[in-house]
């Protein structure tokens, strides 16, 4: 069997006899050490040492991880051995490495991962129609597992009244789908639990819906169905729905590669984020 | 069941005034024990159900079988009516009797 890494002695004893009793057996069938000495002549021995001593206690160790070693054990314990495999920590990363492979999937695709103000996004609309992207925001919980179709981005949003008098805050992981000149926004929601009455706090589909990108007195916008929008009441933590008929989002000007700032048109609310956009097109 | 008592904030067993371990009731502890260790036990090594590393980076939807497995550990080392859950705060609760 081949001896994986991160896994003792201990380990190795309860995958193969369920019992710590397996382990004098396979300590006699491990590769042991190999005697050195420097009497070959391939090297001086140094001022002090000990040149009968050195002869006989040197020894060299074999690297076991990823060794195949023949290994025969008893099994004191079928139940035990049913429970295998029994590592020290390598458990512990595999559900990161899990999600790990799953982002370079994502970020293997398509073109180089390329700054949001590279694309031209300020001012021109025209110039992404019929191209496709995927937005990767490195910070956010992105890239999970069971959304394997987009990247995420974590929105932070604050909502105030004009003259920011009020304030809630509304967490919102949101993965872009994006398909030519449209963002398909699922939209997850969470209150805060200090604020927030949601109930447990746990993360629930709102809504599912494409948004266009268009042009709003020149400016570059997302625009939100009627309806679509949500936003909570500071003082009583209700979700209210939007009475406008029309809501966009506006991209705002890019300080910087990292920094996308968008916010809805005299509504008040302003979502910052970086951004990294790739073309899949 | 009465017996040492295990303090998971250091993950070590506790001190009294007296220089020696301190003892308590320990039916609730013994299935948190068994719910986050590998193995619990050197000479029952099937017992433990590890549910930390389990859950990490887990969709909520597999958390249930993870808890579920757990309580099964439990009740295999003998625990009567073992309650595993999270509180609103997003605390895990251990609850079980075992017999003195």
């Amino acid at each position: 069997m081949k001896i994986n890494p991160n896994t003792t002695i201990v380990d190795l004893s309860f995958n193969l006899s369920g019992s710590l009793a397996g382990v004098p057996a396979l300590l006699s069938q491990l590769p042991t050490g190999e005697r050195l000495g420097w009497g070959d002549g391939t090297r001086i021995p140094f001022i002090w040492e000990d040149v009968d001593t050195l002869r006989y206690g040197q020894t060299w160790t074999p690297t076991l991880a990823g060794l195949d070693v023949e290994l025969s054990v008893p099994v004191y314990n079928t139940e035990a051995v049913n429970k295998a495999p029994y590592t020290t920590d390598l458990q512990d990363v595999e559900a990161a490495t899990a999600w790990g492979n799953r982002m370079l999937e994502v970020l293997g695709e398509g073109s180089s991962w390329i700054p949001f103000t590279e694309l031209g996004f300020i001012p021109d609309t025209e110039q992404f129609k019929g191209l496709r992207f995927r937005v990767f925001a490195p910070e956010s919980p992105a890239l999970l597992p069971d959304y394997p179709n987009g990247a995420w981005m974590t929105i932070e949003a604050r909502t105030y009244d004009g003259d920011y008098s009020e304030e809630g805050w509304l967490d919102i992981l949101t993965p872009a789908f994006l398909d030519e000149d449209r963002f398909n926004i699922i939209t997850f929601t969470s209150i805060d639990p200090e604020l927030g009455t949601d109930g447990d706090g746990t993360f629930y589909i709102l809504d599912a819906y494409p948004v266009d990108i268009v042009n709003v007195d020149g400016n570059n916008c997302l625009a939100i169905p009627a309806g679509k929008e949500k936003w909570v009441n500071s003082e009583d933590f209700t979700w209210l729905p939007l009475s406008r008929p029309d809501s966009y989002l506006r991209i705002l000007e890019v300080e910087s590669w990292e920094d996308l700032k968008l916010s809805v048109s005299d509504r008040g609310w302003s979502f910052e984020h970086n951004f990294f956009v790739k073309l899949i097109k | 069941m009465h017996g040492l008592k295990f303090d998971f904030s250091t993950n070590d067993l506790i001190l009294n005034e007296q220089g020696s371990f301190d003892t308590a009731t320990i039916d609730n502890q013994n299935v948190a024990i068994i719910s986050i260790s590998q193995v619990c036990v050197l000479t029952k090594p099937e017992l433990g159900a590890q549910i930390g590393p389990r859950m990490v980076n887990r969709p909520q939807s597999s958390l249930p079988s993870i808890l579920a497995d757990a309580k099964r550990n439990a009740e295999s080392d003998g625990a009567k009516d073992v309650t595993i859950r999270f509180t609103k705060d997003k605390q895990l609760i251990f609850t079980g009797t075992y017999e003195d």
